[in-house]
């Protein structure tokens, strides 16, 4: 017999089961939608992903965004030149005038989110605007549009759809950490130790 | 792992008695979680969203196989290869064959109790495939060759002067490094692996049938590196874990997270559709959806255990339970522990392995509190006992032995007496000495309420 075949079989056998267990039985039905209720705007999406452990910055009013982001950076990166990485989608106007390095090598990484939940402090990155800069860098910065921020991740995982799901979205919420050892908290264990989200 | 469930008795009393630290460990950790549950259930309506979550759950396990065939047609339009597992041989031959098939050398996993279950790094590492867990507890389990005692935090009854020593001997950290050190230790060790890493190794939290999307909820960011990183992503996703819309993650992303962690979400969450196909988006090639039942189907034709299957995995139920935090999940003897091992393990192994669990606990009540899909689990744990009474499964002695164990474990001020005339009844352990208790225990077990009365009518009858 064939492997295909086998899985095949395997495959039909699994579902018979499920239905011989399901036989006799009412299917019970869907409950309709869950209202979370959360709350919306920056505040609340900025004291609840400071909770998480993230940092909420507001471009000021009027300053070009990669100036200002390269002052901001100056302040948290403690090496006197940091080396920058950049997601697909960031324009040129968001990027601030410092030397590019690969994700695995900067110091930090600049992304765009499609969007924001303010009840869980979410923001919501598309792959296509490439992994490794979310992923491998010790800080990373999001820029983030206010009208993007949704009051509840039910509306910003929609409106994510309905731009396309792609391969894969992350959901980034705080920075990575860990209790495993002994019950203290560390970050930055295998993702981004520091989460700076700048609202545009 | 193998599963010695038959020997919850001894097992509990070594770790009790052998390494008092576990308890402390694994109470204080336990403590802390559950209090984290607490507070995020009160922040919102957790009776309406426990309510609905149980219906979603309802739902698609009493429409599993239409949900099932959806999620795999959607994940074959998304690019994804589904496979089919009836147990667990065939699923370790099916990721173990991939990986052979595709050249693969190493491996690196995020967590999953699954793999676990199915006893995956094995198989691998018998064909000469190196598997590095990347979850930094499970990286400390795997140094040290030992299973996970908690769904959620795998290495909680190890004490940070246990990871200090282990560290100090295999990563070189010092004897007294911080854990901000041994993390950075960890994390340098494991991030060259996530480098050369060929395929990588996911469970899933959920399966959307509408999208294919498979959803993992984390804190670390290894799982996000484990999709995205090595080209090959392969995900075991027991059948029980479908969702049925997209519009139904928000709801469980948080529900699971303030259960699980009391987090309003999980710091980092993937949601997965397949592999990757815009350049640049530093996915894998490829993407495998291993679909596992393994005794799954014969839980779900329970009448009465079906319900186990709403699972999410929380830990809640092991947090807030009296007599899983004296022992930790080793003494369970399987991959699940506490209130869920006890009514789970026996509908997916068979009684005849796992009798004496149903009988760990005290039926205080808790655990349906806490759970964030309203699993009966007092409920079960009789409906477990009344089976493996009438099969006489488990000893008369046993039994009465575990009752007043578990009755301890829920009575401090009993446990500590007794812990003050234990060295006077020479020659006898704790175990053998607990019948003594049994009249006890006996009448106060409540005949068979509802879960909702089990703590009340507990502490009416008891006091302390
Ligand atoms: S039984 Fe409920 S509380 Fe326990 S792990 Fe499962 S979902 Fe969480």
């Amino acid at each position: 017999m064939s492997a295909a075949r086998d899985a095949t079989t395997t495959r039909d056998e699994i579902l018979s089961r499920v239905r011989s267990a399901l036989s006799g039985r009412t299917g019970l039905p869907h409950p309709g939608p869950l209202d979370t209720q959360g709350e919306g705007g920056v505040g609340a999406l900025s004291s609840r992903l400071e909770r998480n452990g993230a940092r909420v910055e507001r471009l000021e009013p009027g300053a070009a965004p990669g100036e200002w982001l390269s002052h901001l950076l100056e302040r948290l990166v403690h090496e006197r030149e940091p080396s920058i990485a950049v997601g697909h989608g960031v324009p040129a106007r968001l990027i601030p005038p410092l030397p590019s390095a690969p994700p695995e090598e900067a110091s930090v990484g600049i992304s765009v989110a499609w969007g924001a939940a303010a009840e869980t402090g979410t923001l919501v990155l598309p792959a296509t605007e490439g992994r490794r800069v979310q992923l491998l860098v010790p800080l990373h910065v999001v820029w983030l549009e206010k009208e993007h921020i949704h009051a509840r991740l039910g509306d910003a995982l929609d409106s994510t759809r309905q731009r396309g799901l792609g391969a894969a979205v992350g959901l980034h919420s705080g920075p990575s950490k860990s209790a495993d050892i002994g019950r203290t908290l560390v970050t930055g264990v295998h993702g981004p130790g520091q989460l700076v989200v700048a609202v545009l | 792992m193998d599963v010695r469930s038959r020997d919850y008795a001894d097992l509990a009393r070594t770790i009790i008695e052998d390494t008092p630290g576990v308890r402390k460990a694994v109470s204080g950790a336990t403590a802390a979680f559950d209090a984290a549950r607490r507070r995020a259930y009160a922040e919102i309506d957790a009776e309406a969203w426990r309510r609905w979550a149980e219906g979603v759950k309802n739902h698609v396990l009493t429409h599993l196989d239409q949900y099932l065939e959806e999620a795999e047609a959607r994940l074959q339009e998304n690019g994804a290869k589904v496979h089919w597992a009836g147990n667990a041989q065939e699923a370790r031959h099916i990721v173990a064959e991939l990986a052979q098939a595709r050249g693969v050398r190493s491996v690196v996993k995020g967590k999953s109790m699954l793999t676990e279950e199915i006893e995956l790094n094995p198989a691998l590492e018998e064909r000469g495939i190196h598997v590095y867990e990347t979850d930094l507890g499970e990286y400390i389990l795997q140094l040290l060759d030992e299973a996970p005692s908690h769904i959620l935090g795998p290495a909680i009854h190890r004490s940070l002067e246990d990871v200090q020593a282990l560290f100090a001997d295999r990563l070189g950290t010092a004897a007294d490094a911080l854990p901000d050190d041994l993390a950075a230790a960890a994390r340098t060790e494991l991030r060259a692996r996530f480098q050369e890493a060929d395929m990588g190794v996911s469970g899933g939290n959920f399966l959307v049938a509408e999208t294919g999307t498979l959803a993992l909820i984390e804190n670390e960011g290894n799982i996000r590196l484990t999709t995205s990183l090595p080209r090959i992503h392969v995900a075991l996703v027991g059948i029980e874990k479908l969702l049925p819309t997209f519009g139904d993650l928000a709801g469980f992303l948080q529900l699971t997270a303030r259960a699980g962690t009391g987090q309003a979400i999980g710091c980092f969450v993937s949601l997965i559709q397949g592999p990757a196909t815009a350049p640049g988006d530093d996915g894998p090639e490829e993407v495998h959806i291993v679909l596992v039942d393994n005794g799954r189907t014969d839980v779900l034709a329970d009448e009465h255990a079906w319900e186990t299957l709403r699972c999410v995995r929380c830990g809640a139920c092991l947090n807030t339970c009296p007599v899983y935090k004296q022992t930790g999940g080793h003494a369970y003897g399987w991959v699940y522990s506490g209130p869920i091992g006890a009514v789970l393990d026996p509908g997916l192994l068979g009684l005849e392995q796992t009798a004496p669990l149903p009988f760990a606990s005290s039926l205080c009540g808790a655990c349906f509190d806490a759970c964030p899909v309203r699993i009966p689990i007092p409920d079960l744990l009789l409906h477990w006992r009344r089976a493996a009474q009438a099969r006489g499964l488990t000893p008369l002695s046993e039994r009465a032995g575990l009752k007043a164990f578990t009755a301890m474990a829920t009575r401090p001020a009993l446990y500590r007496y007794l812990g003050r005339v234990g060295p006077r009844l020479a020659g006898s352990s704790l175990f053998r000495r607990l019948p003594v208790l049994s009249g006890w225990t006996e009448h106060r077990e409540p005949p068979e309420p509802s879960p909702r009365r089990f703590r009340d009518l507990w502490s009416e009858g008891i006091g302390e």
